[in-house]
This record gives C-alpha cells, structure tokens and sequence, in this order.
C-alpha cells in the first residue's frame, strides 16, 4: 500500500512542472538543491463513524532565487486549494485547501529562502467501500 | 410558581479537544524545527544527519534532537573548554548552532501555531 503523501505526491507530479527527485522530494531534504520537498504533519483523527481520514501536509520550498521558491508554492496553492472529488492512484480525496498561506521560514545557511505551505486533505481510501 | 434553572456546559469536552489542538501545535513546532535543522546540520558523510529525531517525551511536551558522538561538540562548534574550534565546514551553509537557531526561529512563532490549532477548535 502506496502511503498518502508518497500518492498525492505522484498526484502532484503527473499533473504539473514538478519532477520527482529532480525538484520534488518527499520526506528527504537534498542539501543544496531548489526544489520543494513535502512531509507529513500532524493532522486530526479519522472519524469514528464514517472512516473519512484527515491528512495534513507541509510543502517546504528551498530556493537561492526567493521569487522562484514563491512561483512553485504558488502552483501547489493554485493546484490543491479549494479543489474536490478528485482521486489519485489509491485515494478519493473529497476536498483538499490550503490551511495557511506560503510561510516565510527565513533562510537556510548558505542564504537561499526557505518557505512552507500547508495542505489539508479530507480523504478515504479508495476500496474503503466495497 | 417555583423554576429551576440548570446550567450545562461542556467545558470538559471543550478542555480535551484544546489540549488536542496543543499537542497538534506542539508536533508541528516539532516537525518545523527539525526540518528546518535538517538544513543547517553539518553534513560530513550524513552521519549526524540522520541522527535528527524528534519525539514525544510527555503530555505537551516533545523534543527535537541529534544523538551520535560529535553532535554536541559540532553543535557548539568547539569543545566545552573552548579549544578544537571548528573554522570549515565540508558543506557550505552548515554550521554550529544547527539546532538552537531552528528552535529560535520558531519559537518566535509559537503564538501562531497555537492560534492556528485552537481556531480549529470545534464543538
């Protein structure tokens, strides 16, 4: 079983400019590499009676050009906030939006900008229902 | 003509799911710091790198932490005495203060993170 974020990721991928392990990475930093890199955050427990799932993921943009590190963030704002009914390999995501806007984190050591936008998920599995 | 008046309130309910929303805010203060660390941490064959964890010690609280032989001396930047100080770095941009200056940052935010979990807060 595919996990969630690996999913959406893959999502991500098949519909946009992002290519993975080349400027998309999930759960693993690439040291002085742009590019955003996605990891999972803590989200709400499922519910009880109807097995809808919560997931909550960070997209971390690490950019030397801070208006490109903006640019990307900006596609995955316009690409997951506020959209719906749509499934990816193994999920039916019911609705997924941005739980804040891009967040300013400073900069790393070697100056490039670092930033981060969260995503929320309302999913189910896809064979939840059989 | 004689009335009683009861007064119900769920604070109990209301206390739970707070403190839910405050360890949620808590992991991922967590999760921040440690990403952000994982950028500045030296980098020399990878080995202090992946030695980042972080973890529930408690009830509202959670630690972020580098384990292996030279994390704290790398951390520094020198040993305790002062001497042996570390002048080059086999990755730019890293460096001592890889961990306090993460945790710094964000908990310049923590009243953000806070707000934002207990806004979330439902009855």
């Amino acid at each position: 079983m595919v996990s969630f974020i690996q999913d959406v990721t893959h999502f991500l991928e098949d519909y946009s400019k992002f290519v993975l392990r080349d400027d998309l990475f999930v759960g693993e930093l690439k040291r002085g590499v742009d590019g955003v890199f996605v990891v999972a955050s803590p989200s709400i427990e499922p519910d009880k009676e109807t097995g809808i799932e919560y997931y909550s993921l960070d997209f971390w943009s690490r950019n030397i050009d801070t208006g490109d590190g903006f640019a990307d963030l900006d596609i995955i704002y316009e690409f997951f906030d506020r959209r719906h009914h749509y499934r990816t390999d193994n999920w039916f995501i019911h609705f997924s939006h941005c739980g804040t806007q891009v967040q300013d984190m400073d900069r790393d050591q070697e100056g490039a900008k670092l930033l981060k936008l969260a995503v929320e998920f309302i999913v189910n599995k896809q064979n939840a229902i059989s | 003509m004689s009335g009683r008046v009861r007064v119900v309130n769920r604070l109990n309910v209301f206390s739970g799911l707070l403190e839910a929303a405050m360890e949620r805010a808590l992991d991922k203060m967590g999760t921040d710091i440690y990403m952000m660390s994982q950028f500045k941490v030296p980098l020399k064959g990878g080995g202090l790198r992946s030695t980042g964890r972080k973890e529930r010690m408690a009830r509202l609280r959670r630690r972020v932490s580098y384990g292996g032989a030279y994390a704290e001396y790398q951390h520094r930047g020198m040993r305790r005495d002062g001497s042996h100080v570390v002048r080059r770095y086999t990755s730019s941009g890293t460096g001592k203060g890889y961990l306090s200056d993460s945790g710094d940052k964000i908990a310049k935010k923590a009243t953000a993170y806070f707000k934002a979990e207990a806004d979330s807060v439902r009855m």
